[in-house]
C-alpha cells in the first residue's frame, strides 16, 4: 500500500504543479545564493592575491635596495656582517616597515556560507609594531550590505527552506480530512500513519533531491573544494534541519482538524524558531557580553601611542628593564628603530586589556549562543552550516591565534637584530618566517558538529514519533 | 445458513456521555440490502463508522465477514466498500486515475481496460472517464464509488445517505446498481432517510432511534408494511406501528 501512496502522491504533486513550483523556487534560490557565494569567494580570492602580489613586489624592491646597499658597502670596503646604521640594510626595513603579509585562503565551502568572511580580515600584516588587518576599499563591503547580510546558501536553507517544507506539508492529511477524502482513503486497507509517511517521503525526496542537485552544482561551480565529504556533510545538515520541519509539520497535522489551523500554527512556529528566538538569543548575548567598540580600541591606541611618544627615552629604559638581554647600547646611543620597538611594546601593553576583553567577550557571546542555540533549530543549523562551510567563528579565532603567535615569533626574530644592529642580508630575505594557517582538523569539526546535529536528529525523531502516535489515534477518530 | 457478512454484536458507542449507538445487534447477509432508517442523530452514521473502524466502540463488536474490525482493521477493509453521502474524489485527477489509486490501496493493480470496464459497469459515460473528477456531478461521483466497490470485489457495501441530493432518475439508476451488487453476493448496509428508495431497494429494514434498533422488517413483510407510518411511529413515539 505504501508504494501506491508514493506513486500516487508523486503523480498528484506533479499534476498539481506543486512539485514544479517547489523545484523551481528552491533551485532558483540555490542558484542565486550560489552565484552570490561564488562571486564573494572569487572576490576574496582576488583581494588575497592582490595583497600577496603587492607584498611580493615590495619585497622585491627591498631585495634590490639591499643588493645595491651591499654592493656599495663592498665597494667602500666595509664588512657585510658588521653593525649597520639605520638605512637600507637595517633589519627595520623588514621587521617594521615591510613586515609580513599573512593570508587566509577562503574556506573549503566558502561559497556556501559567507559567514564571518565579510567581517573578519582574510589578510593581516605583521610587523614588530603589531598585527594590522588588511582591508582596502576592495576588501570591504558596503555597510548596508554588511547589515543586511548576504543571500548565501546558509541563509536560503535556514530561512527559506523551512517555508518550502511547510508550504508543501502543512495540510498533509488535514486537507483531505476537510474535503472528506480521508474517509474515502481510509476505508481502504491502509493506516493513516502509512498514508502520512508516504506523503512525507515523496515531499522529502523532492525537497532533498532539489537541495542535493542544486548544492552539488554550486559545489562543482566553486571548484569542488573541500572534497565530496564536506558537501555530503552540508547535505546532512540540510536533511536533519529539513527533517525537523517535516516532522513538525506532520506532528501539527496529526493534531489539528483543518489545514488552515495547521498553516497558522506552523507559521507561528517558523516565526518563533527562525526569527524571534535567534534574534532574542543574539540580543541577550550582546547585552551580557558587550564587546569594546572599535572606537574604544582606536582611542586606547591613540592614548598609548601619545604616552609612549611623550615618555620617549623612558620607554626604552623600561624596555631594557624588561629585556635585560637586549641591553646592548646605552640609552643615549639608542637609534630610532630601538626606540620604536620599545614604544611598540608600550602600546601593545596598553592595548592588551582592550584586546583581551574583546576576545573574552566574543568568546562569551559564542559560548552563550552555542548553549542557547538549542532553543532554536535555526540557530543550530546556522552554526552547523558555518562550521561545515568553514566560515564560522572557529576559523577566524584559529587564524587570529596563529597570527598572534607568528607576531611573537617575528618580534623575537627582529627585535634582537635591531639592538645588535645586525645587517639585513639578501639571504635573510629568502628565509623570512612564514605561516601556513592550520585551521581545523576534520575530527575537530565533527566533534563540534556532533552536538547540534544530534540535537536536530533527536528533535526530528521525537516529533516524528509524536506525529506517528497522533496519526494512530486520529485514524480511529474520524 | 451462512455466517452474516456484517454483524453488530451489542455494539455501543458513547460521545461525552451521550449514547449514540446502544447495544446494537444487527446482521446483514450476503445478497441482502439492509436499510437502516432513522432520524438525524439516530446513530446510523456512527454505526457505519464503527464498521469502518473510524470509531472505537465502547462495548460490543462490529464484525465483517466474521472478523472483528478493531482486531483486524486492515483485513476487514479489504472486504468493505464505502460510499458516503458525498463521494469525495481527488479533483485534479480523472475518474480512471481516482479509481486506479483507490483500487491500488485495496491491493488491486488494475489495467486501464479493467478500470474502464468497472466504470462502464457503474454507468459512468465513456467521455467522463478521463475527465477531471472536479467537474463531476454528485451522481457521477457515486458511480465512481460503485465502480470502486466492483473493482475491490467488496463483500460488503456501506452506504451513508447515498441518494441524498440525487435527482429521481439518478437515484433510481443508483438503486439499480446497488441491487445489482447485492445480486452478485454483496451484503449492503444502507443508512438513509429516503423511504421511497428503501422500498424500492431494500430487502430488510431496521428502524434506529436514539441508537437503539426499535424494529426490523423482514423482506417478506416489506411489501405489506407502511414504512412511513412505521418510521414516523417510532420517531414520534407512537406505540404500535401501523401496518399497511
Amino acid at each position: 500500500m505504501g508504494s501506491s501512496v508514493l506513486r500516487f502522491e508523486t503523480k498528484r504533486l506533479l499534476a498539481s504543479g506543486a512539485a514544479g513550483i517547489t523545484a523551481l523556487l528552491l533551485l532558483g534560490l540555490i542558484a542565486y545564493a550560489g552565484y552570490v557565494g561564488v562571486q564573494h569567494t572569487s572576490e576574496q580570492r582576488g583581494v588575497i592575491e592582490t595583497y600577496a602580489a603587492d607584498h611580493a613586489e615590495s619585497l622585491d624592491a627591498v631585495r634590490q635596495r639591499v643588493a645595491a646597499a651591499e654592493s656599495t658597502a663592498v665597494a667602500n670596503g666595509e664588512s657585510l656582517d658588521g653593525p649597520v646604521a639605520f638605512g637600507s640594510r637595517h633589519p627595520y626595513v623588514i621587521g617594521s616597515a615591510q613586515g609580513r603579509v599573512l593570508t587566509l585562503e577562503p574556506a573549503p565551502l566558502a561559497a556556501f556560507a559567507v559567514g564571518q568572511s565579510d567581517l573578519q580580515p582574510a589578510a593581516v600584516r605583521v610587523t614588530i609594531g603589531g598585527r594590522e588587518p588588511m582591508g582596502g576599499a576592495a576588501a570591504l563591503d558596503h555597510p548596508l550590505k554588511l547589515l543586511a547580510g548576504h543571500v548565501d546558501l546558509a541563509f536560503v536553507f535556514v530561512f527559506f527552506f523551512p517555508l518550502l517544507v511547510l508550504a508543501l506539508t502543512f495540510g498533509l492529511t488535514s486537507a483531505e480530512r476537510e474535503s472528506g477524502l480521508l474517509r474515502m482513503v481510509l476505508s481502504h486497507p491502509i493506516r493513516l500513519t502509512t498514508l502520512a509517511a508516504g506523503k512525507l517521503t515523496v515531499r522529502a525526496a523532492l525537497l532533498f533531491g532539489c537541495a542535493a542537485v542544486g548544492t552539488g552544482a554550486v559545489w562543482l561551480a566553486s571548484g569542488a573544494e573541500g572534497g565530496v565529504g564536506r558537501w555530503a556533510l552540508w547535505l546532512l545538515v540540510v536533511v536533519l534541519y529539513g527533517g525537523f520541519w517535516l516532522a513538525l509539520a506532520a506532528f501539527v497535522d496529526s493534531r489539528v482538524r483543518t489545514p488552515v489551523t495547521a498553516g497558522l500554527v506552523l507559521a507561528a512556529c517558523w516565526l518563533g524558531l527562525v526569527v524571534v528566538v535567534p534574534a532574542v538569543v543574539n540580543v541577550v548575548a550582546t547585552s551580557l557580553y558587550p564587546v569594546p567598540s572599535r572606537m574604544d580600541y582606536v582611542t586606547a591606541r591613540r592614548t598609548a601611542a601619545g604616552l609612549a611618544e611623550r615618555e620617549g627615552a623612558a620607554s626604552l629604559a623600561r624596555y631594557f628593564n624588561d629585556h635585560p638581554e637586549l641591553t646592548t647600547v646605552e640609552e643615549e646611543e639608542a637609534d630610532f628603530p630601538m626606540l620604536r620597538v620599545a614604544q611598540d611594546e608600550r602600546i601593545a601593553e596598553a592595548l592588551a586589556p582592550v584586546e583581551a576583553r574583546f576576545t573574552e567577550q566574543k568568546a562569551g557571546q559564542q559560548r552563550f549562543v552555542r548553549a542557547l542555540g538549542y532553543l532554536s533549530p535555526a540557530v543550530l543549523a546556522q552554526q552547523a552550516f558555518l562550521d561545515v562551510a568553514g566560515t564560522g567563528h572557529a576559523r577566524y579565532a584559529a587564524f587570529d591565534a596563529q597570527t598572534e603567535a607568528f607576531h611573537e615569533a617575528w618580534v623575537d626574530r627582529f627585535a634582537p637584530a635591531y639592538f645588535e644592529r645586525q645587517p639585513l642580508r639578501l639571504a635573510d630575505l629568502d628565509a623570512l618566517p612564514t605561516l601556513d594557517p592550520q585551521i581545523e582538523s576534520t575530527a575537530d569539526l565533527l566533534s563540534r558538529l556532533a552536538g547540534p546535529l544530534a540535537a536536530l536528529a533527536l528533535l526530528a525523531a521525537l516529533l516524528g514519533a509524536a506525529a506517528s502516535r497522533g496519526y494512530g489515534r486520529a485514524g480511529s477518530a474520524l | 445458513m451462512s455466517a452474516p457478512i456484517l454483524h453488530a454484536r451489542g455494539l455501543t458507542k458513547r460521545f461525552d456521555g451521550a449514547t449514540a449507538v446502544d447495544a446494537l445487534d444487527l446482521t446483514v447477509n450476503a445478497g441482502e440490502v439492509y436499510a437502516l432508517l432513522g432520524p438525524n442523530g439516530a446513530g446510523k452514521t456512527t454505526t457505519i463508522n464503527l464498521f469502518l473502524g473510524f470509531l472505537v466502540p465502547d462495548a460490543g463488536a462490529a464484525l465483517v465477514d466474521g472478523l472483528d474490525v478493531q482486531a483486524e482493521p486492515l483485513e476487514t477493509k479489504h472486504r468493505l466498500a464505502y460510499l458516503p453521502e458525498q463521494v469525495a474524489l481527488y479533483p485534479s485527477l480523472s475518474g480512471v486515475e481516482n479509481l486506479k489509486y483507490f483500487a491500488a490501496l485495496a491491493g488491486h493493480d488494475l489495467s486501464d481496460a479493467d478500470l474502464a470496464g468497472f466504470l462502464d459497469q457503474a454507468g459512468l459515460q465513456r467521455e467522463a472517464h478521463s475527465r477531471r473528477a472536479g467537474t463531476y456531478s454528485k451522481g457521477m461521483r457515486q458511480k465512481v464509488g460503485i465502480a470502486l466497490a466492483l473493482a475491490k470485489g467488496a463483500k460488503a457495501l456501506l452506504l451513508d445517505e447515498p441518494t441524498s441530493g440525487l435527482d429521481p432518475s439518478a437515484s433510481a439508476e443508483f438503486s439499480g446498481l446497488v441491487r445489482q451488487l447485492a445480486n452478485s453476493g454483496a451484503a449492503v448496509l444502507m443508512a438513509t432517510h429516503d423511504l421511497f428508495r428503501v422500498k424500492d431497494t431494500a430487502t430488510r429494514v431496521g428502524v434506529l432511534v436514539a441508537g437503539r434498533l426499535r424494529e426490523e422488517v423482514a423482506s417478506e413483510a416489506l411489501p405489506t408494511t407502511d414504512l412511513e407510518a412505521l418510521y414516523l411511529g417510532h420517531v414520534h413515539g407512537a406505540k404500535t406501528p401501523v401496518p399497511a
